[in-house]
C-alpha cells in the first residue's frame, strides 16, 4: 500500500503555480507608476485570466479565482467583491460551455474578451453612479478599455507560451 | 497567434494528481463556484453599504502588495534615473546660467522677506493673533498608481508607522496632488484631485470667486457651483480656499483650461508629471467634516 504523499504529484506544483503567478505579476505590473498621472492604465491580467480559465482551468480553481479577484479589487480601488464576482461569473460560464470556447479561433476569443470587458466597464460605471451622483467621464472609461483590449493579444500570447512550458505528463 | 485548438481536450495532468481537481461533471465544483459567487456579491453589498471591515480588508491586501511594488519599482526607477541624468547633463550649462540669475533675484527677495517677517511678528504680537498650528512634513515614495474607472489614486510606501494619517495633504513641488483616503500600517492610498470622489473647495486666485473642484476620473477636473455671473476665463489660477477645513488656503492647484458655459475644466499643475516622491503634510487643521456624535454612545458613556 502506498503512502499518502506518494499518491500526489508534488513535483508538478511549481508548474501549476505558474498561471497564478503570471496573473499576479501582471496585476502588479499594471499598477506601477510608470507613466504620467493623467495616463489611463490597462487591465493587464484579463488576457491571462481568460486563457487559463478556458484552456487550463486546473491551474485556476474557483477559490484561487476568488482570491485573485479580491487582490485586483485592492489594487484597482474597486469595492471589495466586484472583481471576484466578475471572474467567478466568467469561470462559471466557461465551466458550462468549455467545449464551445475551445473550438473558437483566436479572433473570436478577442471579440469575446472585448465584449466581456465592455460589460465590466458598464457595470463599473453603474456601480459608481449611486455613490458619486454624477456620471463618470467617458474618456476615463474608453481609454483604459481600448488599452486593455489592445493588450489582450500580447498577454494571451504570453499565457499560451507559459502553457507550453508546463509538462503534460 | 497561438490558438486554443492545438491544446489537448483533456486535462494534461495525470489522473493521480489531486491537488487542483476540477471534475467538470461533478456537482460539487459548480456548487463551490456558486457559493463563492454569492459570498463575493455579499461582500460587494456590504462594502457599498459602508460596513467597515471590507474596507479594512482591502487596506490590508494593499499592505501585502506594498513590498512587491517597492521591489518592482527599483529597476523602473533605475531606468528612469538614467534618462533623467542624461537630460540633466545635456541641459547643465543652460540650467547653471538660469540658476545664477535666479539666485541673484532670490537674494533680493530674501532681504525683503526677512524685513517683512520681522514686521509681521511685531504686528502679530501687537494684535495678539492666535498662533497657527505647525505643519509636519514627510516624504513618501509612490509605489503604485491606479487608473481604473473606480478610482484615480496613488499608493505610497508609508503608512501609520511612518506617522501619516488619514486626510493628510499630498503635495508635489508645492502643488496639491490629493489627500490620503485609506491608510494602513505600511501603505497609504492617495485620492487624486481627478478622482470622481474628490470634491475640494477652491478659489480663483485673481477674482477671489469660490467654487468646488470636482473630479470625474478624466485628467481635467471640473469647477462646480461657480457664480453664474462669474468672469472666469482660460488661464485663471485656481488655488485652495481653505473652506471646510483640512486643507489650508492658497495651495496651488492649476489653471482654468476650458470654459464652455457652465462646463469649466481645470488643468492641474502636476498633471503630466510622473511622480516618484511626494510630500505628505499634516497641517494639524480641523477635519473637513465633523463627525456626528452618536447620541446612544454618549448615553452609554455617561
Amino acid at each position: 500500500m502506498s503512502r499518502w504523499w506518494e499518491r500526489y504529484r508534488f513535483d508538478l506544483l511549481p508548474w501549476l503555480a505558474l498561471p497564478a503567478l503570471l496573473c499576479f505579476a501582471l496585476s502588479l505590473l499594471g499598477s506601477l507608476p510608470i507613466f504620467a498621472l493623467s495616463f489611463s492604465l490597462p487591465f493587464l491580467p484579463l488576457g491571462a485570466m481568460m486563457y487559463w480559465l478556458i484552456f487550463f482551468p486546473q491551474s485556476m480553481p474557483a477559490w484561487l479565482v476568488f482570491l485573485f479577484g479580491l487582490w485586483c479589487d485592492a489594487l484597482q480601488g474597486a469595492p471589495l467583491g466586484f472583481f471576484p464576482a466578475i471572474f467567478l461569473i466568467f469561470y462559471f460560464t466557461t465551466m458550462l460551455h468549455r467545449k464551445f470556447f475551445w473550438r473558437l479561433p483566436f479572433w473570436a476569443l478577442w471579440i469575446l474578451a472585448a465584449l466581456f470587458w465592455a460589460a465590466v466597464m458598464v457595470a463599473e460605471a453603474l456601480l459608481l453612479l449611486p455613490k458619486t451622483g454624477q456620471p463618470v467621464s467617458l474618456v476615463s472609461i474608453v481609454v483604459p478599455y481600448a488599452l486593455t483590449v489592445c493588450c489582450f493579444p500580447l498577454i494571451y500570447g504570453i499565457a499560451a507560451g507559459v502553457h507550453r512550458l508546463i509538462p503534460r505528463n | 497567434m497561438v490558438e486554443g485548438r492545438h491544446l489537448p481536450t483533456r486535462s494534461p495532468l495525470p489522473a493521480r494528481f489531486r491537488l487542483f481537481r476540477t471534475a467538470r461533471h461533478h456537482l460539487l465544483p459548480r456548487l463551490t463556484v456558486l457559493l463563492l459567487l454569492i459570498f463575493a456579491l455579499g461582500l460587494l453589498f456590504l462594502h457599498i453599504a459602508g460596513v467597515a471591515w471590507p474596507a479594512r480588508l482591502g487596506n490590508n491586501l494593499r499592505d501585502l502588495a506594498s513590498p512587491f511594488l517597492t521591489a518592482l519599482m527599483r529597476p523602473v526607477d533605475a531606468v528612469y534615473q538614467i534618462g533623467e541624468n542624461t537630460r540633466e547633463l545635456v541641459d547643465l550649462r543652460r540650467d547653471n546660467q538660469r540658476l545664477l540669475e535666479e539666485n541673484e533675484s532670490l537674494r533680493n527677495w530674501q532681504s525683503k522677506a526677512t524685513q517683512l517677517d520681522i514686521e509681521n511678528q511685531q504686528l502679530r504680537q501687537m494684535l495678539h493673533v492666535l498662533p497657527e498650528p505647525t505643519a509636519t512634513y514627510r516624504t513618501a515614495r509612490v509605489i503604485g498608481e491606479y487608473g481604473s474607472s473606480f478610482s484615480r489614486s496613488l499608493m505610497l510606501n508609508a503608512g501609520l508607522k511612518e506617522g501619516l494619517s488619514k486626510g493628510d495633504t499630498v503635495l508635489y513641488r508645492g502643488a496639491l496632488v490629493g489627500r490620503i483616503q485609506d491608510i494602513s500600517a505600511r501603505s497609504a492610498r492617495v485620492l487624486l484631485l481627478t478622482d470622481i470622489n474628490s470634491h475640494l473647495p477652491v478659489l480663483l486666485a485673481d477674482s477671489k470667486e469660490q467654487a468646488v473642484l470636482a473630479g470625474d476620473n478624466s485628467p481635467v477636473p471640473k469647477l462646480l457651483y461657480l457664480d453664474p455671473k462669474s468672469t472666469v476665463k482660460v488661464g485663471d489660477r485656481v488655488v485652495t480656499s481653505g473652506r471646510g477645513g483640512g486643507v489650508p488656503p492658497g495651495l496651488e492647484i492649476g489653471v482654468v483650461s476650458h470654459v464652455f458655459g457652465e462646463n469649466i475644466s481645470v488643468k492641474l499643475t502636476e498633471d503630466n508629471q510622473r511622480l516618484t516622491y511626494v510630500t505628505v503634510v499634516n497641517y494639524n487643521l480641523a477635519p473637513a467634516i465633523i463627525p456626528i456624535l452618536n447620541p446612544h454612545r454618549g448615553k452609554q458613556e455617561k
